[in-house]
């Protein structure tokens, strides 16, 4: 508080000041210019001879007088105006604009990062919100454990613990040639299942329940560009190919910003998406609420079998 | 990208060409087909002046616009974009072109769920020389798993008789199958299209 | 173009676009004062907010000698990333430089380019180049409007192939401000020389 006291009095001096400084400055800039045009244009006085010369001389004194008094008003004004100390309101960041080039304190890339972020976030949390009022995430099963609680704890299927997973998937690949299932990396719970050299079945899996499945070709990727920046990542390809050389940045970038996840496009291949619609069918015929690892067993029976079937 | 398979047709016995293809064209709309526009495959050779013997045959796929094949007589291949078409002009001094030997062989695109069909006269300059059909199956990007399927679709689009021979240099080909074998395939065509005599009709 | 086929067919086998022209201001920079220049840089160019762009690219100048009396030789570049294995390659053709206008400040010569699969070092042997000379840039690359500043240490190759035992050739680092753009843009010229302003006294940039 008493920073605050002291600065606003500061300020109020610093701008009485300053305002004084400006007719200050008036007065000097009519005086230098009367000095100017006296000189330009010689002055009128009635009386002849060597007065005149005399005249002239002490107006001239008395005119570069005034513009030194002026000049000396305005000096002592200018002085006397206090600095305030350090910019307070800004803290450390009201330094920046000192800071030298060298200065490697990575403070500014810092800051504009953070707003960035924060800009980021709150768009996904908007996001996120719609989509949570959207739809509801609860499960049917859920309220059974929550209200209900005389009731014995149904063995959901929730309960296996995600390491037995890997391990039916690690079994699954060595009792079968050609099927290779693996967790993809941008989330824990999507695995991708290539068969042969032909088709890929990605499974979201919840534990052992299939939450969606899709199944593409071999050469389609899982990973999509991702809507908002794949504009700029088009933009900077483009300005990349106008600038030519420098390969390895422009990609770079575009690796490492465009791709996110793509669970819900469709195969662009008709027989895989009639793939998918059988397969979504085994899914269906094949889930037993009970036995979840007897379900996602036999659907991977069935999908093997339709692969060897249809290609 | 799929595994494609490309085949001369000899033009019926008296037909014309135009009508034979037309017959082909027709035969792949009635199996359902439907027509997805045109298609072009070109072929310039650019010979080194002076006695050398080296060549190089520059290929275009309208499939693949933006691409420039490149093979030369040794088999060294290039795929690059089109801009390789300009700085090839550059080298006018030492490998030249003739306009009048581009082959090229043009048509019609008909796509059949996953398979794409299509039908091309391959002309020399103006003169025309044959019927070259190419069908594609886009899901599949190895040979070995998907060519019976082509077989059996090529032998119900161009009669039980036919027996398509995977290219000889495809055969063992345990890779994936890329843009350029389509390119390879033509690119043989196209020299038996050269060599051989210019048809009657 | 014979083409009589409708639709965008035309397009198959046009060669190039425009005629394309690169405009060059180059200079060197010691080791010790380079990273001096990377802030000033950092300071004036648009691409800063994602930190530094940084490259390491592989070069093999390729060249052929057209026969004849006189000592004609065509050379094409071929370029690909290290940091990015999986980059194609780009072949490059750059012209002679165009010495029509003396009172040009920059250099300006005929610009090709292709990108190309990693066949092009066999293919450009196989049609009769031979490797002229290699080297490995490194640096940092800048981004100005249109403008593209790289500021690279060359290195030089020990052995043949060996990316592992790099030889720098110099103490320094080269400096290279250039404008890809169709031919009879001058006033890119001007544009460039106002930028290469701003990097003095650090550096003075000239035409080559």
């Amino acid at each position: 508080m008493m920073q605050n006291e002291e600065m606003a009095s500061v300020t109020k001096e610093n701008v009485m000041l300053i305002t004084s400084s400006i007719s200050a400055i008036q007065r000097l800039r009519t005086g230098v210019a009367k000095t100017f045009s006296h000189l330009n244009q010689g002055i009128t006085t009635s009386k002849d001879g060597e007065d005149n010369k005399k005249v002239f001389l002490t107006r001239f004194q008395q005119d570069l007088v005034h513009v030194k008094n002026s000049f000396d008003e305005l000096d002592s004004m200018v002085g006397s105006l206090q600095l305030l100390k350090d910019a307070a309101t800004m803290g450390t960041l009201g330094l920046i604009n000192l800071d030298p080039v060298l200065d490697k304190t990575p403070i500014y890339p810092q800051v504009l990062q953070t707003y960035k972020w924060s800009g980021k976030l709150r768009e996904h949390a908007q996001t996120a919100e719609t989509i949570l009022n959207r739809q509801c995430p609860k499960r049917v099963y859920g309220h059974i454990g929550i209200f209900s609680k005389k009731r014995k704890v149904q063995p959901s299927s929730h309960a296996y613990n995600p390491v037995h997973v890997d391990k039916f998937f690690d079994t699954w690949q060595k009792s079968y040639s050609g099927v290779e299932v693996k967790r993809v990396q941008q989330s824990p719970n999507v695995f991708q299942v290539t068969l042969g050299r032909t088709m890929q079945v990605i499974l979201v899996l919840q534990s052992f329940i299939i939450e969606r499945m899709i199944v593409r070709a071999h050469h389609e990727t899982i990973l999509q560009e991702d809507g908002s920046v794949s504009m700029a990542c088009k933009a900077v390809v483009v300005t990349c190919i106008c600038l030519s050389v420098c390969l390895s940045v422009c990609l770079s970038v575009c690796l490492s910003v465009c791709l996110s996840l793509d669970l819900w496009t469709q195969s662009k291949y008709a027989v895989f998406r009639k793939i998918t619609d059988h397969a979504t069918s085994a899914m269906l015929n094949f889930h037993f609420t009970t036995m979840p690892e007897l379900s996602v067993k036999s659907f991977m029976a069935s999908t093997m079998i339709l692969s060897s079937v249809l290609l | 990208m799929g595994v494609t398979c490309v085949t001369q047709w000899p033009v019926a016995e008296g037909k014309s060409m135009q009508q034979t293809v037309d017959f082909l064209t027709k035969k792949a709309e009635f199996m359902g087909a439907t027509k997805t526009g045109t298609f072009a495959v070109d072929c310039d050779t650019f010979h080194a002046s002076a006695g050398n013997p080296k060549f190089i045959n520059v290929l275009h796929n309208s499939e693949y616009p933006k691409t420039t094949f490149s093979i030369t007589d040794s088999n060294s291949t290039l795929v690059s974009d089109t801009g390789f078409d300009a700085i090839l002009q550059k080298l006018k001094g030492i490998y030249s072109t003739k306009m009048s030997s581009r082959i090229e062989s043009k048509g019609k695109r008909y796509q059949l769920a996953d398979f794409i069909v299509k039908v091309g006269i391959v002309s020399i300059g103006s003169s025309n020389r044959g019927i070259l059909v190419e069908v594609e199956y886009t899901p599949c990007v190895i040979l070995q798993d998907c060519w019976p399927l082509l077989t059996e679709f090529m032998q119900g689009f161009l009669g039980n008789g036919f027996v398509p021979k995977p290219p000889s240099n495809l055969v063992n080909k345990v890779d994936v199958y890329q843009p350029l074998d389509t390119i390879n395939q033509y690119l043989e065509h196209f020299n038996q299209f050269r060599k051989a005599q210019v048809p009657t009709r | 173009m014979s083409s009589s086929l409708p639709g965008n067919l035309g397009s198959v086998s046009t060669t190039g676009g425009p005629n394309l022209q690169e405009y060059v201001l180059q200079g060197t920079i010691l080791d010790q004062s380079a990273e001096a220049l990377v802030h000033r840089l950092r300071a004036l160019c648009d691409n800063v907010d994602q930190g530094l762009e940084t490259f390491r690219d592989h070069e093999m100048v390729f060249a052929l000698h057209t026969g004849g009396q006189t000592n004609n030789q065509v050379m094409l570049r071929a370029r690909r990333s290290l940091d990015q294995a999986d980059s194609p390659w780009q072949l490059r053709y750059l012209g002679q430089t165009d010495l029509s206008d003396k009172s040009r400040a920059v250099t300006v010569r005929s610009y090709l380019d292709a990108l190309t699969s990693d066949t092009l070092p066999a293919f450009l042997n196989d049609i009769g180049f031979r490797l002229d000379h290699e080297f490995v840039a490194k640096g940092h690359m800048f981004r100005k409007g249109k403008m593209k500043v790289l500021v690279s240490k060359l290195f030089k190759f020990q052995k043949p192939n060996d990316l592992q035992n790099l030889e720098a050739m110099t103490s320094s680092r080269l400096v290279e401000l250039s404008v890809v753009a169709p031919s009879g843009s001058e006033n890119i010229a001007d544009d460039m020389k106002v930028f290469a302003e701003q990097l003095k006294p650090l550096v003075s940039m000239d035409k080559v």
